[in-house]
């Protein structure tokens, strides 16, 4: 059983949910939302028991019924696979279907895509599978989904005047809050950099430049104000990740009832401006999904006081677990070669279970529930 | 509720990291003494000397002087830090069984000199890292063996090959134009 039959209760008509999945490597979010229905923004995969699963799209087969609703929205925050693995198999094998596929897919893109067939014909698989996620996403608008090009300010959802049973009428809106067209314009200078030359080595780049069109998404429902922070960093200049988002004149007050701290709340993702105004009607409700791979795992100690010190409790979906016991693992002649070439080494051990953040909340702000689903943990 | 069916594409395969097509850097060391040898081949550039061209030292030396390996583990691995102040990369591991490990590698222990290593070592870089035991003459040797893929150097062909390659990955796109 991936999911105790304990956290299988749907939330009410008048609820908001938001599931938090990130078992370490990956990021994902099941939102529900009252008057619109269930949504998904990214995806991630996790290995349990030697199989590779997707969380979110089993969570909602294990907690909805046949016939299944069709999911509002799938979004797309940015290309790091780490937020977008399974994502095909999400819009693919989802039996109630998807009514909107929403990505960034401005200027850039095409030169994005050019940019791994490059790296491809060099033998250099980055960014393996996203290819697929965005055929899988063509081939949804195909069969009718509705594509929704994100940037700044761009809608996904936009309802008025919606009537919610047990909480009365409201306007609904999910937007996206970046990228600025200022960062798109840095993003293409640099993935241009990054085009092989004639003679010379062709080498992956640094991965990082795609968080420069990550996604940040704001959801206002009620009195309820929902800020999910993908991989936006500070911001390099005023124009650029939450300084740009802050600079846009059109940028809604961003206080909020719950954030999805940015970044796998890494201090690249921390801009105070943006938290001065986070915190300013009392602290959030938050998240981190750690990024658990290498040597400085996502968040650092000292990342996560610096969140403590401006928020009650905060939820972390996992927690890297390594063991110097590798007498456990491999032989005695193998350890010896181990040894003899490295300084230290390490072994990952897997939690085999699905953690996840879960909070409810009703339209009024009230919370109705806090989970922390092991090994998902509150800090 | 049954396990979705992995379909999962890896970031590389462990026999990719061997291709024959592909020349690479081999650094072997025995495990007792540290006893080095380096392997270093030559690039994909446009010359009949190298061109695509690699050798299998260890079948040479099985052909010639009947000397044979038995593999004891093997890892494929992706280098996600250098730190040249300090002299160490770490890297991510997974062996055949798909554990995974972290593991610092002393920069000395993979490369002779800098211009090798400014060459494979980059954050990206994939390699493989193997322990084996060498059976021939005198006592058998347990040694481990680091093995870097070149970076591809980038030549006029590739640019049509990639206009190909496109059209395969984005079949919905505009095809690239000449």
């Amino acid at each position: 059983m991936l999911f105790p039959s304990r956290i299988l209760t749907k939330p009410a008509d008048n609820e908001m949910e938001i599931c938090v999945f990130g078992p370490g490597y990956g990021e994902s979010i099941v939102v529900y939302i009252p008057g619109v229905g269930w949504g998904i923004i990214d995806s991630c995969v996790t290995k349990i028991e030697g199989e590779t699963i997707i969380p979110p799209l089993l969570y909602l087969l294990a907690l909805l019924d046949p016939p299944y609703p069709p999911l509002s929205f799938v979004v797309l925050t940015h290309p790091h696979e780490d937020h977008y693995l399974g994502l095909n198999h999400i819009i693919n094998e989802y039996p109630g279907g998807i009514e909107r596929v929403c990505r960034y897919d401005g200027d850039g893109i095409r030169e994005l895509k050019i940019f791994i067939t490059k790296q491809r014909a060099s033998n250099n698989n980055i960014l393996p599978n996203l290819p697929q996620i965005f055929n899988s996403m063509d081939n949804a608008v195909k069969a009718g989904a509705t594509l929704r090009r994100l940037g700044e300010m761009t809608s996904i959802i936009d309802l008025s005047n919606t009537t919610i049973e047990g909480y009365g009428t409201t306007d609904i809106k999910l937007t996206a809050l970046s990228p600025s067209a200022i960062s798109v314009k840095k993003y293409i200078e640099k993935l241009f950099s990054l085009f092989p030359q004639i003679g010379k080595e062709v080498k992956p780049g640094d991965d990082k430049l795609h968080n420069m069109i990550s996604v940040c998404l704001f959801l206002k429902i009620g009195t309820l104000q929902i800020i999910f922070g993908s991989d936006v960093e500070s911001g390099t200049d005023d124009n650029t990740g939450w300084a740009g988002i802050l600079s846009n004149r059109d940028c809604p007050d961003l206080w909020a009832n719950f954030v999805k701290i940015a970044h796998h709340g890494a201090v690249s993702g921390y801009n105070t401006d943006a938290w001065t105004k986070h915190i300013k009607r009392g602290k959030p409700f938050s998240a981190i999904t750690p990024f658990c791979k290498g040597k400085n795992s996502l968040p650092a100690d000292e990342d996560i006081n610096n969140y403590k010190s401006i928020l009650n409790k905060i939820g972390i979906t996992t927690s890297l677990i390594l063991s110097e016991k590798i007498e456990e693992y491999y032989s005695r002649k193998v350890i010896t070669a181990i040894k003899s070439k490295t300084k230290s080494f390490k072994i990952i051990k897997p939690h085999n279970k699905i953690g996840f953040i879960r909070y409810r909340f009703l339209l009024d702000g009230t919370v109705t529930e806090e989970l922390a689903e092991s090994p998902a943990k509150w800090i | 509720m049954a396990y979705l069916t992995e379909t999962i594409e890896e970031t590389g395969t462990f026999s990719s990291l061997w291709r024959e097509d592909k020349t690479k850097f081999i650094r072997e060391e025995l495990a007792s003494n540290g006893e080095k040898s380096t392997e270093s081949h030559i690039y994909n550039i446009n010359d009949t000397f190298s061109l695509g061209h690699t050798y299998d030292i260890d079948n040479n030396i099985k052909q010639n002087l009947n000397i044979t390996e038995t593999i004891r583990e093997w890892w494929r691995g992706e280098v996600l830090e250098v730190n040249d102040e300090e002299g160490y990369f770490v890297a991510l591991l997974k062996d055949r069984k798909g554990i995974e490990s972290i593991a610092e590698f002393d920069i000395s222990s993979a490369f002779d000199n800098t211009s090798e290593k400014n060459i494979y070592l980059f954050p990206g870089a994939s390699f493989a890292f193997s322990v084996f035991t060498r059976h021939g003459y005198g006592a058998p040797e347990d040694r481990s063996r680091i093995e870097f893929n070149t970076p591809h150097i980038w030549c006029e062909d590739d640019e049509l090959k990639s206009k190909e390659l496109y059209n395969q990955l984005f079949p919905n796109d505009q095809p690239l134009e000449d």
